[in-house]
């Protein structure tokens, strides 16, 4: 017990206090936004593992939307009514993650020779053909007409189910994927990402295997899929092909450049104003998404590097 | 010891509180209104996108209503209309706002089947009532939801009623296209299931995507079928299209589709001449009455906004009965008492008799056959006899 107490003590008070605030916020605010915080933390986890992409590697992909996808139903195909298999949520979490990893190298191998603008195009088209896949495979996935009645996780009796104990589940798969993100980015294989981002050549000549690392950024970046897809699916009940259109992998581009690319709290700053914003702003009505749009517009106009943008980039920007 | 002294200390004050209500016991709880208050109906329909007229149809159909009844035993009524966007995250996000304002005593939605079904659990864990005016998925009323009704008809319904007609037409070659989403291929498939009891068969089954905008392809293929009859599942947009192509490459079929064709703005005034002679499946026309009183406040009456007005109306009759005035002023509303009510609701609405099933389903036969004809240069849906 004493090494939780050092840690107790070491913690600056300012961190106590944000993570005492985490912990009451869902109280807080009540079931309706803890629903709205729990759809906020699925993009951050998305936008962590896409950060690793596009942020750390520098790969434009434009189909992250599929992994999110093959998490999603790689759970739901496994713990629901469709074929009577009723796997546990926690053991089906690291397979999903597995799930996701997996399908990144897959999809990583044939296109690691690409660079830039083509590597998006193939990317989004991987994104799409999943969808359709989906669609169009009614014995496997139900066609458009989705499935229904997904476990939601259990610990021993407990079902969690209301939007606030969701709340902290979310919050833990975040935290998990701030450790793992902020580890792979201080490592080794995040300096040959960085290495490689600013110049594969060079990268090369020094010695590092671009084919490795780079389908190692494809895998990694997935596998957070898979874990936010097993989340989502578990989360919502019914999944439908519908919730894997091309506006997810859109979205979750922007709220990492709104941020701030690389940098792990601008994703979370970005996914609260992707994510949230358009919900407080239910106010204004009709005019919704105007605003929403227009506060897009000036926020790039005055902070072009997004909002809290990564030490390293803004020195960059200043040259 | 002490400490569980105090605990029951306060588990009698608690009963206190609950002696004034022991009167009438509730097994879901109770909605209390208190002295002042408005009650409120949820909506949940597609406000912007692709699909909006349709949901503003809808939002329009609820206000009607809500403004008509203006109060209820003194409080007065208001409607809480959301856009949910018609799918997934955003309708379960909704359904939590609706289901945790504790003024709210039930909604009228959603719109889409594809957001009623995740939204349908949400309400059955609050006990909160849904009517649903427009969302036909099988899927809604067979999983045994106690909350969830609905003021339309399912997919069954429909196309076992365009499926007899075609059986008392006789039309053998038979041709089904539908647009690969969740209300067209289950529209599709029961309309082949019917067809094939009948001992028909079905010469293609061909799925098309929504959004395109060229079909000749896929109706070049089915040209040398030379079918009689297309089916096809799925909304205006594609429909229209499908009747035009269809005679431009040369099919000399009837064309039969949904409710998403019944829509005088996007399938008779866009496809102009081609859609004469198409047939549509739709509810009964709405009280001629109604339709005016509608149409002087808000324009043309479109799809769904009877059914929503109906469903409304249902709402709120059940909540004037059920609902109990204390001395204070407030109202109490037992939730299950609610349901019950709801579910054993007689009611004459624009729409027609109005009864539910065990499941939500409405009873009787509510889908008839439309057909688009042109008389003194007018062109509109005729509702053929039965």
């Amino acid at each position: 017990m004493i090494r939780i107490e050092q840690i107790f003590r070491l913690t600056p008070p300012k961190k106590k206090i944000l993570v005492l605030f985490l912990l009451v916020l869902p109280f807080m605010v009540g079931n309706y936004w803890s629903q709205i915080l729990g759809d906020i933390g699925i993009y951050i986890i998305l936008g962590i593992g896409l950060n690793v992409v596009v942020g750390f590697a520098g790969l434009l992909d434009l189909g992250y939307v599929a992994f999110f996808a093959i998490g999603a139903y790689g759970y739901a195909l496994l713990a629901s009514p469709q074929f009577g298999i009723h796997i546990p949520f926690w053991l089906m979490l690291p397979v999903c993650i597995a799930f996701g990893a997996g399908f990144g190298a897959f999809l990583g191998t044939p296109v690691l020779r690409m660079r830039g603008d083509y590597l998006a195009i193939v990317t989004l088209g991987f994104g799409q053909i999943m969808r359709i896949t989906l669609n169009n495979l009614d014995p496997l996935t139900n066609g458009p007409r989705g499935l229904l009645r997904i476990d939601p996780p259990k610990i021993g009796d407990w079902i969690i189910d209301t939007p606030i104990e969701w709340y902290y589940l979310i919050m833990a798969g975040i935290f998990f994927a701030i450790f793992v993100a902020n580890r792979l980015n201080d490592s080794r294989i995040g300096r040959a990402w960085i290495a490689m981002r600013e110049d594969q050549d060079t990268a090369e000549i020094m010695g590092i295997n671009v084919l490795k690392y780079k389908l190692m950024a494809f895998s990694i970046g997935a596998s957070f899929a898979g874990l936010g897809g097993a989340i989502f699916a578990s989360r919502q009940g019914s999944i439908f092909p519908d919730n894997f259109s091309l506006m997810v992998s859109i979205n979750v581009l922007c709220l990492i450049i709104i941020g701030g690319l690389g940098s792990i709290p601008g994703i979370i700053l970005g996914s609260i104003i992707l994510i949230g914003l358009p919900e407080a702003l239910r106010g204004v009505q009709q005019y919704r998404m105007l605003l929403f749009g227009g506060l897009l517009v000036i926020m790039m106009i005055f902070r072009p590097t997004g909002f809290i943008p990564s030490a390293r980039k803004k020195i960059e920007f200043k040259k | 010891m002490k400490n569980k002294y105090q605990w029951y200390c306060l588990l009698v004050i608690m009963s206190l509180f609950f002696i004034p209500l022991s009167g009438y016991a509730d097994e879901w709880g109770f909605i209390t209104i208190p002295n002042g208050k408005p009650i409120r109906i949820g909506l949940g329909s597609m406000l912007s996108g692709d699909y909006a007229s349709m949901g503003i149809d809808i939002k329009n159909g609820a206000e009607m209503a809500v403004l008509e009844k203006k109060s209820i035993l003194g409080h007065p009524v208001i409607l809480q209309a959301e856009d949910d966007g018609c799918g997934g995250p955003t309708s379960v996000a909704i359904a939590e706002k609706m289901c945790n304002n504790p003024l709210l005593v039930g909604v009228v939605g959603y719109m889409c089947s594809g957001g009623s079904k995740p939204a349908s659990d949400v309400h059955n864990k609050y006990k909160v009532l849904m009517i649903s005016p427009s969302s036909t998925a099988m899927e809604l009323t067979s999983r045994g939801i106690p909350v969830f009704f609905r003021t339309c008809w399912n997919d069954a319904t429909q196309a076992r009623c365009a499926a007899d007609f075609v059986i008392k037409k006789k039309w053998k070659k038979i041709v089904v296209l539908h647009d690969k989403s969740d209300y067209g291929q289950s529209l599709a498939h029961d309309f082949t299931n019917h067809i094939s009891k009948n001992g028909l068969k079905i010469l293609a089954t061909e799925g098309l995507t929504r959004g395109d905008k060229d079909f000749a392809p896929i109706l070049t293929k089915i040209k040398f079928m030379r079918p009689e009859l297309i089916y096809f599942g799925g909304m205006a947009a594609e429909g229209v299209l499908l009747a035009r192509q269809m005679k431009r490459v040369g099919i000399r079929a009837y064309f039969m589709s949904d409710d998403g064709c019944y829509t005088a703005k996007d399938f008779i005034q866009a496809g102009g001449r081609a859609t004469n002679g198409c047939y549509v499946t739709y509810a009964k026309k709405p009280d001629a009455q109604w339709v005016k009183r509608f149409e002087s406040c808000y324009g043309p009456c479109q799809t769904f906004s009877p059914q929503a007005y109906d469903a409304t109306n249902i709402l709120l009759e059940a909540v004037t009965q059920v609902a109990k005035k204390q001395t204070d002023g407030s109202l109490i509303i037992g939730k299950k008492a609610l349901r019950d009510k709801v579910a054993g609701i007689q009611y004459k609405g624009i729409t027609g008799k109005i009864a539910f099933n065990s499941h939500g389903d409405r009873t009787g036969s509510v889908v008839v056959i439309y057909k688009v004809v042109e008389e003194n240069g007018k062109r509109f849906f005729k509702q053929l006899p039965l």
